[in-house]
């Protein structure tokens, strides 16, 4: 039985906890962002704003000659904006926001669904594998998880960094500032390291499986035959 | 038969050449109908809580400046306008909305300008150029460092040590980077930490910083306020500080005529904020939600802010200059100013109104020049901006007021060293033996004028105290 296949057929044999789970990992990301804030700044969102994102696409295509400067713009585009807006001064600072980026959603939807897919091939891992190569699994899944999701925050905090940013996150875990800025060069690379620490755990989960339920195969095989 | 045969012939094509010039007319005119009945969308981007934008932004916006001057004949003869105004924070949201199409002029200050020419600079198709300036403070007014007003910091040097925040990659930034360095500190010799306007000056209200670096007009709103002092202003970098207007080099090509409409709006901006800056400060203080009494400082005649869209060469070096501080902080991909910088649309505006755009833009205003001899003021709650020909007759005023209890809205001096506008309840005082007096920005400058005149340094209320015998 190939990778694939067990994959597919760990899935297919829990698909109510695996379409769960990949849900509320998806929201719990995205409300982890919010409780971190309100630990951080102290304030609950207090406005949301919902974006014609089709036509702004539309807006972006027509407005930009070179394909290649369009990708990037349309990558950045915002579908809802979630913040706080501090009415102290003037009529209003959006002083912290929340973007839901398309491109962004689909990206925290796919290792959503990696993490998810993981956590049932490790379930399934105990009768295949030992505790260590389990806990091996289990922690790639996690940084894999961690690395990606810190790469692809999507916070912007007034002025500082006007369009969401990953370094963001970094600062209002506590990191200081100038590091922040000083590792946002690499946050692609961090992103890539997390979605191939997923992907490269599942297959391996799923590689111990495979080679399991062959030898597994075999031994019915030439059982069968003796 | 032949010659007739001829004639036809040529009669007939001469008839397929009249149709076809008749047809390619007919198509001609359909065209040009089409886009005169064009309805053209006008995206600005401005900032409402940035005093500098507020000429090319907030008070065109309010009273329909551009609406005033946008041409409606020739190619626009039946063509609509939609003007969409979005006010920001900062300007970094604006670049952003600029590469998305969704903006087509933005309105910001001369670091965040810079960022916008450099970012569109780096796409393979887009660009943007600067058209015109809105405003500026020769001696870099408009940026400045602030402490808790009960904070025993008097001076850039006392901030070794201690944490200061300012918005990364805002113009105060480059102030505080650049007034560090005058101050022989590094970066690492003070906490700097990255904090928005907002956060910066709740912080300072709270005494959770120990000082923060911010644009204005959070400086003097925290000044109003009396949570914060200044202990170094813009000014002391000796850069000035300015504010200017890009827009997108396909919109300014295809609509070159809106671009100088707009120049024009910002002129007449200017124009209003002179005629009348207090009534101007009141009606801004409804749009913005600013304090009057704050944006009064900057409009008002002495004020910080000195309207005026020319695009002079000080500022293309000024801008060169802060170009390298962002550069030099890997914050700014690289920018070719002579392909930016396009002075063609504020040249014709200013041809339209009949002005010398060389004279103008050889204009440049010294606030130590300009504002010698202007009178203290003080804004009465009642009777309005009063006016005094001398310091010591100013505090004799305010003496009075408080004495029968008269309410005071604002009080107004000039620094002695700068000529810059202040409050007259934050600057310091010196009375020389002989009775007059000077104000001062910062205790250091004030404590050195005393022991060179061998005057006494007072605060306002000590002032105040002086001459209410």
């Amino acid at each position: 039985m190939t990778r694939r296949r067990v994959i597919a057929q760990c899935v297919r044999a829990h698909w109510l906890a695996w379409t769960a789970m990949s849900v509320g990992l998806f929201l719990a990301y995205y409300l982890a962002q919010i409780v971190i804030l309100y630990l951080r700044l102290g304030h609950l969102p207090n406005y949301i704003a919902l974006y014609d994102y089709p036509a702004n696409i539309v807006g972006i295509v027509r407005s930009t000659p070179a394909v290649s400067d369009m990708i990037p713009i349309i990558l950045n585009e915002w579908l809802l904006e979630i913040g706080y807006m501090n009415y102290e001064y003037g009529h209003g600072i959006a002083e912290w926001t929340l973007a839901l980026l398309p491109a962004k959603l689909v990206l925290i939807a796919i290792s959503a669904i990696l993490v998810s897919t993981n956590v049932l091939l490790l379930r399934r891992a105990r009768v295949s594998c030992s505790f260590a190569k389990r806990r091996f699994g289990a922690g790639a899944t996690g940084v894999g998880a961690l690395t990606f999701g810190l790469a692809n925050i999507s916070l912007s905090w007034v002025v500082c960094c006007a369009a969401p940013n990953w370094v963001v996150g970094l600062t209002l875990l506590g990191l200081d500032s100038t590091l922040s800025f000083t590792l946002e060069p690499l946050g692609p690379w961090i992103a890539l390291a997390g979605i191939a620490l997923l992907v490269g755990s599942m297959f391996s989960l799923a590689g111990r499986q495979s080679r399991m339920l062959e030898t597994a195969l075999r031994r019915e095989t030439a059982l069968e035959a003796a | 038969m032949s010659q007739g045969r001829d004639v036809r012939s040529a009669f007939k094509r001469h008839a397929r050449q009249a149709a076809a010039l008749c047809l390619f007319g007919a198509f001609s005119l359909a065209a040009v109908g089409a886009a005169l009945a064009e309805t053209i969308t006008i995206g600005i981007g401005h900032q409402s809580m940035c005093t500098d934008t507020y000429a090319g932004g907030i008070i065109v916006k309010e009273l329909k400046l551009l609406e005033k001057r946008l041409p409606h004949s020739g190619r626009y003869a039946n063509a609509t306008y939609d003007i969409k105004w979005d006010d920001y924070a900062s300007g970094g949201p604006i670049t952003n909305q600029m590469l998305a199409g969704k903006l087509d002029i933005g309105v910001m200050g001369d670091y965040p300008v810079i960022v916008n020419g450099a970012k569109f600079q780096a796409t393979a198709s887009l660009r943007t150029i600067l058209v015109s300036s809105t405003g500026y403070n020769l001696r870099g007014a408009g940026n400045a460092i602030v402490v808790p007003t009960s904070s025993n910091i008097y001076s850039i040097a006392q901030l070794k040590g201690h944490s200061v925040s300012t918005p990364f990659g805002s113009a105060a930034w480059g102030m505080l980077i650049k007034a560090l360095g005058d101050a022989h500190l590094s970066l690492t010799d003070v906490d700097l930490k990255n904090q928005a306007p907002s956060v910066g000056a709740a912080n300072i209200a709270a005494g959770k910083i120990d000082a923060h670096a911010d644009f204005c007009p959070w400086s003097e709103i925290m000044e109003y306020r009396g949570t914060g002092r200044k202990i170094y202003d813009g000014s002391q970098t000796g850069v000035p500080y300015l504010h200017g207007v890009v827009v997108r080099k396909d919109f300014a090509e295809r609509y070159p005529e809106i671009v100088v409409a707009f120049i024009e709006a910002i002129h007449d901006a200017g124009e209003w904020l002179k005629h009348n800056p207090a009534d101007a400060a009141a009606q801004l203080e409804k749009w913005t939600g600013v304090e009057k009494e704050v944006l009064y400082l900057y409009y008002s005649r002495g004020g910080h802010l000195t309207i005026d869209p020319t695009i002079k060469p000080r500022w293309i070096d000024t801008l060169e200059f802060d170009h390298d501080v962002l550069a030099h902080a890997d914050l700014s991909p690289p920018l070719n100013f002579k392909d930016w910088v396009d002075e063609q649309y504020v040249k014709k505006a200013y041809a339209e109104l009949g002005l010398d755009y060389g004279a103008e833009s050889a204009k440049i205003v010294d606030p130590l020049v300009a504002n010698r001899g202007l009178p203290d003021e003080i804004w009465h709650a009642r009777d309005g901006i009063l006016s005094y020909p001398t310091t010591a007759a100013f505090l004799k005023a305010v003496a009075g007021f408080e004495a029968t209890g008269a309410k005071i809205n604002a009080t107004y001096v000039y620094d002695h060293d700068t000529g810059l506008k202040l409050f007259g309840k934050t600057a310091f005082y010196v009375r020389e033996p002989d009775g007059t007096y000077s104000a001062f920005l910062r205790k250091d400058a004030a404590d050195a004028f005393a022991s060179k005149t061998g005057g006494k340094v007072l605060t306002f209320t000590q002032a105040i105290a002086g001459q209410a015998s």
